[in-house]
């Protein structure tokens, strides 16, 4: 009769004990891991192992148009690490990014743990509040400017009415990151609230009796019982939002252009009127890498954050 | 054998699989709260939308006017009409639920297995493929969309649902691995290894024992991958270019010209692609978002 | 019993119709079997609009005129356009027509992806056009075949303006003086869009109109931009009075041209400059509320001037089919689609368009006025170059550098002058 991991180790389950899975050293063992993880290593070299190194091959080119030119080396990201609006651009991604983050994930898991409970109604109130990420960026951005409008929309009657006079939320550079970043939060915060509520699913109902039983009060409860099971889902969720806010253009391009004052060009932004408006594709690509690296960054950093001893979530 | 939880510990069953409210410490206080805070989040996240089908059965005079009304003095579906009929957003529909639905099998079909592996399985490799494949996903999509629209002619694909799909799938394969590991790992791998010791092959205990635990992963996965092929424009409008083949972000678009946005037709076109997939999850997601114990003790 | 039909009746009949239709279709003439040609545009033939509807009609008209061309319609939204035919000439398979707007034109000559139209077009009468027939040439040789003309007019409010004692204003100062007099909110009096979403074009239109009325040029004969010259500074101050003044709301600093042209149909705005393209979107919801006028003048002898925008039509360099192409071009910007392209609330092209009865009549009063104020503001059109989207970016971020940060608008135009000309290597 095999113990209870969850007696032996206590609930941080995330953990790959090499003793009970035995490692075998078979043909049959590596083999079954090869033919697992195939598939998906085939299909995503197949579609993007070449696009990726001709990406990186152009950033490292003068280009005229979508023509190369000339072979120039480091010059392109030299030329970029000189220029103050990459700088500029940089620091707009990770305020960008930052200020989404720390709210829509807190956000979201909130979200979860409440809708978690068995009440009525829960099912029809996920819906609901799931119907913002269907929503594509372009519709948010022409919905929000719309709405937040001084002169034409809703957001700015309401405030007047409750006698404050009106707010020009993307007219002012600071004001405009803040409501960028606001619109940004009000799509994409179902995203780690799905995956949450998912991950809840997971936590074994007689570990929320078994401490109830111990007298542990609610935040004893989630601190050690539920997030460590939530440890994993926290990692990827963090660092794919990171990614789609890293990597986000439509939305902030279509509110403000990277404006007022090039408050709200991010890296993103930036590298995508390089490659689409200025056809300067070599600048695009070069910016592309950049993205990559401050992806990478973050990446690495969560890992570290998020890891723990003796844990293998990554 | 004792019915078998995720924590390999035996399940008192409970009695109608509904807690009875006041266990668990859910008092009344805490349910008014729960569904105070619940509320003024749908309410956040509605009120947009509610504005978007409030415009979108104006009458056309009535769309921009100041002040601005909520509830229209008149209502029409005139432009609900003109978006099905003229707009061609039934076969733009067709085509996204097609290439969704084609492109979640596929991407599930490579990420599963994958995740599954890194998850239960150590390797030498192990740690170098994740980061690997995350990265690929850390390359934004504007700096590849060029080279893939090249390889994509020469190879003839353009118009086809088949790049569509290819390329979907490994943008959010990635992702999905990612996030799939993560249900993966809170799962005992002692589990396949009981059932191994029963005689069943590693793939057998993945697919009986493992996996079936796994589907709240499988379905916030799907999610993901549908909305992201919902919402995608991008790469679309790169790679089709006959109407029949045309995905729904790239009608909407097209209500927007050099003579201005015509809201109606947009707010009703908004709604009618919106509505659906809302819908679709409403009625899905008991699927997916039943108790893990439930789930187990049928299998 | 009379006037019923039964089910059987009604498919029968029914069938008899669609054989009977399939029967009278023309035969393609001759034995050549016929050739087919893309066209890239961003209006959708039949999708209800009336440009759609418009060029479905045309459409048919070249079928029957020229059955031994085929045309195949295909459509992405209008900003997708450059990219799109600058792709798939990188791919080997562009489309053999494509619209194109004027602006984007002298990047895609650069870039070598249309073909020089001069052997094609040799015989044309090359006087038949409203505005000179050098709108779309470029370093010598023609490029492109203007599809419509867009002046440059100012839009306006009826009442609004009657209500607040507001003549329709001839002058940049009685602009200014009439837009302080409505106020900067509800309604606003003078609509600007210094935002750089949508390409910055609504700001790069009204600097452009101003320079112009002043007799000033945008571009160097080097290449080189003369946005910091006096009439630049003239009408940045200008701009800068608006704001301080109060003539516009502050909001405006991130509005577009899709921003203004709304607030003028929602009656939130009182006047504006914009392109004539506008004009038939924004009477839909105004109707008969809604007037415009040519653009103001400095002063009052000196009328002022636009340079007037305009969708084109060019013929891809790697084309297979340029005879065919051309004859297709020839058909859509003459007089025998020019009836239904007005009828669509565009400006037609070609002087001898106009001898048509239609455009004496009423529905087509707008269009006639349209073409009026071309003839005689109609400026001249300078050769728009390949960087023009980095200057308007420019000329955005300095109006908002000026507007937001208290700068003179010197110190801002020289700067962005600077950036633009570095940029191209003047």
């Amino acid at each position: 009769m095999l113990e209870s991991p969850v007696a032996r180790h206590g609930p941080g389950v995330a953990r790959i004990n090499v003793r009970t899975v035995a490692h075998e050293w078979t043909f049959e063992r590596h083999g079954f891991i090869v033919v697992f993880a195939l598939p998906a290593t085939l299909l995503v070299a197949a579609v993007y192992l070449y696009p990726i190194l001709y990406a990186f091959w152009v950033s490292l080119h003068q280009t005229q148009f979508l023509q190369l030119r000339q072979f120039a080396g480091s010059a392109n990201y030299l030329r970029l690490v000189q220029d103050p609006t990459v700088w500029r651009a940089t620091v707009n991604s990770v305020i960008y990014m930052m200020g989404s983050v720390i709210v829509t994930v807190p956000l979201g898991l909130g979200l979860a743990l409440m809708l978690n409970r068995p009440l009525p109604l829960m099912g029809a109130i996920r819906g609901i509040l799931i119907v913002p990420w269907v929503i594509s960026q372009a519709v948010a951005a022409l919905l929000w400017t719309w709405l937040l409008e001084p002169s034409m929309g809703p957001v700015n009657r309401l405030v007047e009415v409750m006698g404050h006079p009106k707010v020009f939320f993307l007219a002012d550079p600071v004001l405009a990151m803040f409501t960028v970043i606001v619109v940004n939060i009000w799509l994409s915060y179902p995203f780690p609230m799905i995956l949450f509520l998912a991950a809840l699913k997971g936590v074994p109902p007689e570990l929320y009796e078994a401490v109830q039983l111990d007298g542990a009060g609610r935040w004893a409860t989630f601190r050690h019982i539920v997030f460590p099971f939530l440890r994993p889902t926290m990692l990827s969720t963090v660092i794919l939002v990171s990614l789609l806010y890293l990597n986000m253009v439509a939305l902030i391009y279509i509110m403000t252009g990277g404006g007022p004052l090039s408050a709200t060009e991010t890296l993103a932004v930036q590298a995508f009127k390089r490659s689409f408006m200025e056809f300067r594709i070599g600048l695009g690509a070069t910016l592309g890498t950049l993205i990559l690296v401050l992806n990478a960054v973050f990446g690495v950093g969560y890992i570290r954050l998020l890891r723990q001893q003796d844990e293998t979530i990554y | 054998m004792p019915p078998v939880g995720a924590g390999n510990v035996p399940v008192p069953r409970t009695t109608s699989g509904r807690r009875r409210k006041g266990r668990a410490g859910l008092g009344i206080v805490e349910i008014v709260v729960t569904y105070a805070v619940l509320g003024v989040f749908c309410l956040f996240a509605l009120i947009p939308l509610l504005w978007t089908l409030s415009t979108s059965v104006k009458i056309t005079g009535d769309v921009l006017r100041w002040p601005p009304t909520f509830v229209p003095s008149t209502l029409t579906f005139e432009h609900y009409v003109t978006v099905f009929t003229v707009k061609g957003l039934p076969r733009a529909f067709l085509n996204s639920v097609l290439v969704a639905a084609l492109t979640i099998a596929l991407t599930l079909f490579a990420a599963c297995p994958m995740a599954y592996v890194t998850a239960h399985f150590e390797f030498r490799l192990r740690r170098a493929l994740l980061f690997l494949i995350l990265a690929t996903a850390m390359v934004p999509s504007i700096s590849v969309l060029l080279p893939l629209y090249l390889i994509a002619q020469r190879l003839g694909l353009i118009d086809t649902y088949a790049i569509l799909v290819l390329i979907y799938a490994a943008a959010m394969a990635p992702q999905v691995v990612w996030v799939l590991r993560g249900f993966f790992l809170a799962i005992s791998p002692d589990l396949a290894q009981a059932a191994r010791i029963d005689g069943c092959s590693r793939f057998t205990a993945f697919w009986y024992v493992i996996l079936p635990l796994a589907r709240p992963g499988l379905g916030a996965a799907s999610m993901l991958v549908f909305v992201f092929v919902w919402n995608d424009f991008l790469i679309t409008v790169s790679m089709t270019s006959s109407e029949s083949m045309r995905m729904i972000q790239v009608g909407l678009a097209k209500l927007i010209s050099d003579v201005g946005i015509s809201w109606s037709h947009y707010t009703a076109y908004t709604v009618a692609i919106t509505l659906p997939p809302v819908v679709a999850f409403l009625a899905l997601q008991r699927r997916f978002l039943q108790s893990l114990v439930s789930g187990a003790l049928k299998g | 019993m009379a006037g019923k039909m039964t089910r059987r009746q009604f498919i029968g009949r029914g069938a008899g119709a669609v054989v009977l239709g399939a029967a009278m279709r023309p035969r393609a003439t001759g034995g050549a079997t016929p050739v087919t040609i893309t066209h890239l545009d961003f209006v959708t033939p039949n999708d209800g609009s009336p440009r759609g509807n418009a060029l479905a009609n045309n459409l048919k008209a070249f079928a029957e005129a020229h059955p031994d061309i085929k045309v195949e319609v295909q459509t992405i939204p209008s900003t997708e356009i450059p990219q799109q035919l600058l792709k798939s000439t990188a791919a080997g398979k562009p489309p053999d027509v494509t619209k194109v707007h004027l602006p984007d034109l002298s990047a895609q000559v650069d870039a070598g992806t249309v073909e020089a139209l001069d052997p094609f077009v040799s015989g044309w009468d090359k006087n038949d056009w409203l505005i000179g027939w050098d709108s779309t040439t470029i370093g010598g040789k023609k490029w492109a075949i203007p599809w419509d003309y867009r002046p440059t007019v100012l839009l306006y409010r009826k009442k609004i303006l009657s209500d607040r004692g507001v003549a329709v204003p001839t002058t940049w100062a009685e602009v200014l003086a009439g837009a302080v007099k409505i106020g900067s909110d509800n309604p606003i009096g003078f609509g600007i869009g210094l935002s750089q979403s949508q390409n910055a074009d609504s700001l790069a239109e009204l600097f452009s109109c101003g320079m112009i009325s002043a007799g000033g040029v945008m571009f160097n004969p080097n290449g080189s931009t003369a946005i910091n010259s006096e009439a630049g500074v003239m009408t940045f101050q200008w701009i800068a009075e608006l704001f301080s003044k109060g003539g516009t709301s502050k909001a405006a600093v991130n509005h577009t041209y899709f921003t203004i042209a709304d607030g003028l149909a929602a009656n939130t705005i009182a006047m504006t400059l914009l392109g004539s393209q506008r004009v038939a979107a924004v009477a839909a919801t105004a109707k008969d509320d809604a007037g415009f006028a040519p653009p103001p003048g400095w002063s009052a002898s000196k009328p002022g001037q636009s340079n007037p925008l305009s969708q084109t039509l060019v013929v891809s360099k790697r084309s297979k089919h340029k005879e065919e192409a051309i004859r297709f071009i020839e058909f859509m910007t003459g007089p025998r689609a020019a009836v239904e392209l007005a009828r669509g609330g565009e400006v037609p092209p070609r002087k001898s368009s106009y001898n048509d009865p239609f455009f004496a009549t009423p529905p087509a009063a707008n269009v006639s006025r349209l073409k009026e104020i071309l003839l005689q503001r109609g400026g001249h059109v300078s050769a728009y170059p390949p960087k023009y989207w980095d200057l308007k970016q420019a000329i955005a971020g300095a109006a908002q550098s000026m507007v937001l940060q208290k700068r003179t608008p010197k110190e801002v135009l020289d700067e962005a002058a600077k950036k633009y000309n570095v940029l191209i290597g003047a």
